[in-house]
């Protein structure tokens, strides 16, 4: 009997476990170009990268918090950078919005502060306006700086957006650089052009192609019942 | 004795200046490429992303940059190509209408004193920029006003009505 | 016996236009008519779901030949019944006028007898009876399918995969069109 307790325990244990893990999961949605899968709406098929900087926020919060708690050094600089894809819908040949926020929440300037993103390769992603490598001389403690490169995807599937690399030298008189991960959007869906199109686009041209096409099939009866009509609809005389 | 340190102290009076012009940017000529947000699906708020190239009269070891834009002041990044900057700046979209952005380009010396102009309230505008430059900023399309469909559909329904108004007098007695 | 033959022609011919009048069944010209106009209104919709839904005009060949088809059937079955249903109402509006303006035309006529001329009287109403008919019949059910297409395609199925939409859009538009032409209202 205990045996079996302690079984069925675990197992609700490892149940409990891998729900957990699955909400807190950054969230994958299924863009099938196919339209095969017929309970999937319109809302699921194009993600909302961003839902990940609220996480984002609250991390950065843990870690703060953590760094004060366990820092040695009060003099040092600590930064916390995030990667945001600013767009609410990913489309093949359309602009994608990359925004880089990184904070210092030390207590000191961070010196050499560069930024290095290698996560977007030259065959899927051309890039449109900014640079994947920069530099900042310094960063005064608790400010942040923004940087925002603009990417168009060469492809439409999907994409694992990776993260960024910051490296910084926490003090002044350090000569070894620290290493930080930006935060990683996780996996998008880049739609294909066609079915963007298909669901966004107004299609005044071929409404007003359509619309005179109809126009004989439907003046050119009216017309003539109209005439033949008033031909013959002439009202009775008064006879007095 | 007197003399060797009268030279000294003249020597460097005379290189001092030089010194100082070295960190100042003289006759600036900047190259900008600007992307504005046009697309209101494409960016849940307007980025300005402006890459530019300043080259200054004479060379400036280490230059720092900083720009001011729409009352705010965000330091511009070194790029790996020499002299070539970029500037990100990112608000809501109905922060940012559409217009004509004034941007100002300060240095080390110009930012300083651009905050301490901006603590004590006033002077901000006789701290001279190295370069100022304007952003064209068209706005943000959201969308078409009304559906294509949702007009076709109208017109459509519309047309039969009346076809069916036609009917109902020819049928009526 | 040949005045009564020559009677029982006339009723023949009285009772042909009866026969006429009340049947549904329509000319070869009057079917070649409405099975064109059904053909064409039931090809439009091809445009909209090749440029709308980017419908492949090649991959879907096939698909809209046979909704074409189905569509033109239940569209000129549509035309026939409506056509049917309002011949008497117009036959019963225009027959003053009809028959003032032909006796005017054979007043001067003498040579034809009083039953001739009512004859070709009521062969005249009842021909623009029919022609109008017709031709309303067309333009109305031409509307209304339209109408319901386009409703059916951008609203009631807008979620559903390009090929179920032509299809059940299509015969949705066309059967519904056919069921309300069967109401004798």
């Amino acid at each position: 009997m205990e045996k079996k307790d302690m079984v069925t325990q675990k197992y609700d244990e490892a149940h409990k476990e891998k729900t957990k893990t699955a909400a807190t999961r950054i969230p994958t949605y299924l863009p099938s170009p196919y339209y095969a899968q017929k309970h999937i709406g319109k809302d699921k098929i194009f993600p909302l990268i961003s839902q990940c900087s609220m996480k984002l926020w609250v991390a950065a919060i843990l870690l703060s918090f953590t760094c004060y708690t366990f820092g040695d050094e009060e003099n040092s600089a600590r930064l916390l950078a995030s990667k945001n894809i600013l767009n609410q819908y990913l489309v093949e040949g359309r602009d994608l919005t990359v925004e880089y926020k990184i904070f210092n929440i030390g207590a000191s300037a961070a010196l050499d502060v560069a930024l290095r993103d290698e996560g977007f390769p030259e065959a899927d992603f051309e890039v449109v306006r900014g640079n994947l490598e920069v530099k900042w001389d310094r960063i005064a403690p608790a400010s942040n700086v923004t940087h925002v490169v603009v990417v168009k995807p060469l492809q439409y599937g999907y994409f694992n957006f990776s993260s960024g690399v910051v490296s910084y030298k926490e003090t002044e008189g350090a000569t070894e650089s620290t290493f930080g991960y930006t935060s990683a959007p996780g996996e998008g869906g880049i739609v294909n052009s066609k079915d963007f199109d298909r669901k966004f686009s107004p299609h005044v041209l071929d409404w007003s192609v359509f619309a005179v096409m109809t126009l004989p099939s439907l003046v050119i009866p009216f017309l003539l019942f109209y005439r033949s009509k008033s031909r013959y609809d002439q009202p009775k005389p008064k006879k007095n | 004795m007197a003399t060797t340190s009268t030279m000294l102290a003249s020597l460097v009076v005379v290189l001092l200046p030089f010194a100082v012009l070295g960190s100042t940017c003289v006759s600036p000529d900047v190259k900008t490429e600007t992307y504005t947000t046009t697309d209101g699906m494409a960016s849940m708020d307007t980025v300005f992303v402006v890459e530019f190239s300043l080259k200054c009269k004479q060379r400036v070891e280490n230059l720092n940059l900083y720009a001011d834009i729409h009352g705010r002041t965000v330091p511009a990044s070194k790029t790996n190509k020499a002299d070539s900057y970029q500037i990100s700046f990112s608000e809501e979209h109905k922060n940012l209408p559409s217009g004509s952005y004034q941007v100002r380009l300060y240095d080390d010396e110009g930012y300083s004193a651009l905050k301490k102009a901006q603590r004590s309230g006033d002077g901000e505008s006789q701290i001279k920029p190295i370069h100022t430059f304007y952003i064209n900023h068209p706005g943000v399309w959201k969308g078409p006003l009304l559906q294509s469909e949702f007009v076709a559909s109208m017109v459509a329904i519309l047309v039969w009505y009346l076809a069916y108004t036609a009917k109902a007098k020819l049928q009526s007695n | 016996m040949s005045s009564k033959s020559a009677k029982n022609k006339q009723l023949t011919k009285e009772e042909e236009l009866l026969l006429q009048d009340f049947s549904r069944n329509v000319s070869t010209k009057s079917s070649a008519l409405f099975y064109g106009n059904a053909l064409i209104v039931s090809a439009i919709p091809i445009w909209l779901f090749w440029r709308i839904h980017q419908m492949d005009l090649y991959q879907s060949g096939i698909l809209f030949a046979v909704g074409t088809i189905i569509s033109t059937y239940l569209v000129a079955l549509a035309y026939k019944n409506v056509k049917f249903v309002l011949k008497h109402k117009i036959a019963l509006k225009r027959e003053d006028a009809v028959s003032r303006e032909m006796t005017k035309k054979f007043a001067d006529d003498k040579k034809m007898t009083k039953k001739e001329k009512d004859e070709r009287i009521l062969w005249k109403k009842n021909e623009v009876a029919d022609y109008e008919a017709t031709t309303f019949s067309i333009f109305y059910n031409n509307a209304l399918y339209l109408a319901l297409l386009i409703v059916c395609s951008f609203y009631v199925l807008r979620s559903v995969g390009p090929t179920f939409n032509y299809l059940a859009s299509v015969g949705l538009a066309a059967g519904l069109l056919a069921l309300f032409s069967t109401s004798t209202k």
